[in-house]
């Protein structure tokens, strides 16, 4: 079924619209929650808490990329339950790996850029990610939205992981230059 | 801001340019789409020399180069035909065509053809058969069942096909027999478009006839 189609059912509020998105998104976003969680079942649950927020979220919402828009919101789900989870133990996910390679591009410290609302930086993020290769493009938000592993990225873009590791590396610095020369303090 | 922060923030990228990085995420999904895709046709099934239920299931991907079901299908038909060896065979064999003949073709996402097929074969045989076609740029997989509801009695599967998608059923009791197709179709990055189950007419046996 098509996602405009998907959508109308959400609009008509017909409960068909759920059993429509897990059939047709269910692997995508499990993947998303399984490489942040690594756990089954939390990544089920995380799967199911965002049919029931789109549910709830659209209408109004009327996303324009379906499948961003769920993206988005498993994506949160499953970094949401990560933070609680990970009050008690701490475990080699990829989230883990993304975060710590990350902290090479990161604002940090400052108390102004606390107040910076996280979609302002997305719009930011998203500016220069517009300046970028397409090929750094897709690796970078495979690593740093899907969260996906390197073998993963290697396998869908046919780059070894090397290379996959020396785009990372360039694309970070790039992106710390980037947010600094939007007035970012690094 | 922690890093967890900006990794945070990137929920909220534009949407288009996760869908540009969606389809290259899609490509680690291609491979296992295209492999479900099968071709296989039943036109050894008036061989069986007991009673039987076979089923054959075609599930084509046009974009590899090669044309597609229906016209193959007509030919194995017809070769078949040319092959039958009594009234009860020809008589099968023109149920068939015109069964497929009157089939209803419905404008399925990816699929441009599909036709499925159950007929009382002599000697209280039953013969199915299915085809399917897709568009160019899909491919698809598919599960074959049989089914059975006797008078009065709720309808259940009594076997399916997975992997090969042919083979062969004994039919030791009477009622009514109908086959189903479950389809699952990829478009040409791997993503699951469409999911829909066909099911044939139906047949029915009373027991052990003679012919």
């Amino acid at each position: 079924m098509e996602d405009s189609e998907i959508l109308e059912l959400y609009f008509a509020r017909d409960e068909r619209a759920i059993q429509e998105t897990s059939d047709k998104y269910s692997a995508y976003l499990r993947k998303i929650a399984w490489n942040i969680l690594q756990n089954y079942e939390d990544s089920r649950e995380c799967e199911n808490d965002t049919y029931l927020r789109a549910w709830n979220t659209i209408p109004p919402a009327n996303p324009p990329v379906f499948s961003a828009y769920l993206g988005k919101i498993v994506r949160e789900s499953a970094i949401d339950r990560w933070r609680l989870l990970h009050r008690k133990k701490r475990g080699g996910t990829e989230l883990i790996q993304s975060l710590e390679e990350m902290r090479e591009a990161v604002p940090s410290g400052n108390p102004t850029e606390d107040m910076i609302e996280s979609k302002v930086l997305a719009q930011t993020i998203s500016a220069w990610l517009r300046t970028q290769s397409k090929d750094i493009r897709t690796v970078f938000l495979m690593r740093y939205f899907y969260m996906d592993p390197l073998t993963d990225i290697a396998k869908s873009t046919g780059f070894s992981q090397p290379k996959i590791k020396s785009i990372l590396h360039r694309a970070r610095i790039a992106l710390k230059e980037y947010l600094e020369k939007e007035g970012y303090t690094v | 801001m922690k890093s967890e922060d900006l990794l945070r923030a990137l929920s909220d990228v534009d949407p288009k340019l996760l869908l540009e990085c969606d389809r290259v995420r899609s490509r680690g999904h291609r491979s296992r789409g295209r492999s479900a895709v099968l071709i296989l046709v039943a036109a050894s099934i008036l061989l069986a020399g007991v009673s039987a239920v076979y089923f054959s299931v075609k599930v084509r991907q046009s974009d590899v180069g090669a044309s597609v079901a229906s016209d193959e299908v007509e030919t194995r038909i017809l070769e078949t035909e040319e092959t039958a060896e009594n009234d009860e065979t020809e008589e099968l064999l023109q149920d068939t065509e015109e069964s497929k003949s009157s089939a209803e073709l419905i404008a399925y996402e990816g699929i441009s053809e599909i036709d499925i097929h159950i007929l009382k074969n002599f000697e209280n045989e039953a013969y199915c058969s299915c085809s399917i076609s897709c568009k160019p740029g899909y491919s698809g997989s598919a599960v074959l069942l049989m089914t059975h509801s006797a008078a009065g009695e709720k309808k259940s599967v009594i076997g399916q096909k997975k992997t090969d998608l042919s083979g062969t059923w004994q039919i030791t009791h009477a009622g009514t027999y109908q086959a189903c197709v479950l389809v699952t179709v990829y478009d040409s990055e791997g993503w699951i478009v469409n999911k829909f189950a066909r099911f044939s007419e139906s047949v029915m046996f009373q027991g052990l006839e003679s012919y």
